[in-house]
């Protein structure tokens, strides 16, 4: 049975203005959205709520405020990212003006006007299913890639594999990029992501595995959205050294992710001995395909998904 | 019997009158010292913001050792933005109650308000200009207070009494 571990919504719900708070105070919630001069945009699981709340100006710079400690100058690295984690793992991302610095790159945003935050959730025992699939003899882990589009549940999945192999005795690096796997806050992951794991928080995905190789000797390396020359460089060094990787990458149908130039090597080389393609059709983390790269017999896991 | 009486009540008119020219006067004194430790805690901010990117609460935390009554403000302001309260919010309340305790005036208050609206609130190049620009404005401040304390603390001192015993000879 899937526990969703849900986060503490209570002390979330404090960083909102007092005047939204009984409004979203019973609402389960996957994303909030808030534009100056916009109604409130919930997002929950398949459909969007708009509240009858216009956010003015105020409630935004309250929100930035709230969501950064009132310490906006000590987030300038992550904004120049467009987003800040928070404590317990969820993600602010931001919108607004762009500064840049004299060679044309993003030094920054001001005139916040936009605030989309992503509320994270755990989902454990989701990767509970796919485990017959996924792990050779040994119990180690095929080198797995999961393919799916944006909110059906790639991290999510990701991240409970990272979890399960590593209280079952392997040793999982997790190389976070965005922080979204382990939702880390000051280097701290606050999801649980398993006893024998270590994450690399906002660290670029090939420099990362290749630091992650020499450092930390793990038996696991996870990562999420693969996608450029440098990351499948890296994979391939990783899969040649003895790591099992697991990653995901953006993509509706294997077709697509098969197009993408990077991928297509990887995939090609049959670099990846297992492939995971999730959807929303039936509610995030919907398994429409697990199996080899080239023997792909499609539908049997379709029913046993709820 | 009756003497004594009138005795104690001059003293007693002349104890209070010299009081109130004593706390004038210590008002006097002691604003250029309060605008000293604000330009101080201003200037902390500044490297502590531009230059480590310390957190606003953990900053003014660090602050709060200095000077008490200017301590106070800033460790009060750390204390609710540490409850979640919006800094701009935090300091404007920290205000409030700064301006009763303190020997502050209105321009200084003001001062520090217009910090208030801005800090935390953008990157660090803009907070260094606005920190600069406070810290500037207290200095001024600072430097009044100074001329002002010296032309009015000994004479609020000597008015007090003086307006003490003046009454008496009058009353007498």
């Amino acid at each position: 049975m899937d526990k969703v571990i849900n986060t503490d919504w209570t002390s979330l719900l404090k960083l909102f203005p007092p005047h939204w708070q009984d409004s979203l105070y019973h609402l389960d919630c996957l994303e909030i959205r808030a534009r100056t001069g916009k109604p409130v945009q919930i997002v929950q699981s398949g459909k969007e709520i708009m509240l009858p709340i216009i956010a003015s100006n105020q409630d935004i710079q309250h929100l930035v405020s709230a969501f950064s400690g009132s310490s906006l100058y000590a987030f300038e690295d992550e904004l120049r990212q467009g987003y800040i984690t928070l404590p317990g793992g969820h993600r602010v991302g931001f919108a607004g003006k762009a500064l840049l610095d004299p060679k044309g790159h993003i030094r920054g945003l001001k005139h916040i006007s936009t605030i989309c935050l992503r509320i994270a959730k755990s989902v454990e025992g989701c990767a509970d299913r796919l485990w017959r699939e996924l792990l050779d003899a040994e119990g180690c882990p095929y080198h797995t890639l999961v393919i799916s589009p944006p909110q059906a549940g790639k991290t999510t999945l990701l991240r409970d594999m990272a979890r399960q192999l590593s209280d079952k005795g392997q040793r999982v690096c997790i190389i976070d990029e965005r922080s979204e796997i382990a939702g880390c806050y000051n280097g701290r992951p606050q999801l649980d992501v398993g006893l024998r794991t270590d994450v690399l928080d906002g660290c670029p995905k090939a420099e990362g595995m290749l630091m992650a190789l020499r450092a930390l000797s793990p038996d696991v390396i996870v990562t999420d959205e693969i996608g450029s020359a440098e990351d499948a460089s890296a994979i391939e060094e990783a899969l040649n050294s003895g790591v099992r990787v697991m990653a995901s990458a953006h993509g509706a149908t294997y077709e697509e992710v098969a197009a993408r130039p990077n991928l297509s090597t990887l995939l090609q080389r049959g670099l990846f001995q297992r492939v995971v393609i999730l959807s929303n059709r039936r509610g995030p983390g919907t398994v429409e395909y697990i199996g080899g790269v080239f023997s792909r017999q499609k539908g049997e896991l379709h029913a046993q998904h709820s | 019997m009756h003497n004594i009486a009138n005795i104690l009540c001059y003293a007693l008119i002349i104890y209070g009158s010299s009081m109130m020219g004593f706390t004038i006067a210590r008002n006097y004194a002691e604003r250029p010292r309060q605008l000293q430790a604000l330009l101080t805690g201003v200037q902390i901010l500044l490297t502590e913001i531009v230059y480590a990117a310390t957190p606003l609460s953990e900053a003014l935390q660090n602050l709060s050792r200095s000077c008490d009554t200017i301590g106070a403000f800033f460790s009060r302001v750390a204390q609710e933005i540490d409850n979640l309260k919006p800094a701009r919010i935090a300091w404007e309340e920290g205000l409030e109650q700064l301006q009763a305790a303190s020997a502050l005036l209105a321009p200084d208050i003001e001062a520090l308000r217009a910090l208030g609206d801005v800090i935390g609130t953008s990157d660090r190049e803009d907070q260094q200009r606005h920190l600069l620009l406070a810290s500037r404005r207290i200095e001024g401040l600072h430097q009044s207070a100074v001329n002002e304390a010296a032309k009015n603390e000994r004479l609020w001192r000597y008015l007090g009494v003086l307006a003490g015993i003046v009454a008496v000879i009058i009353i007498f």
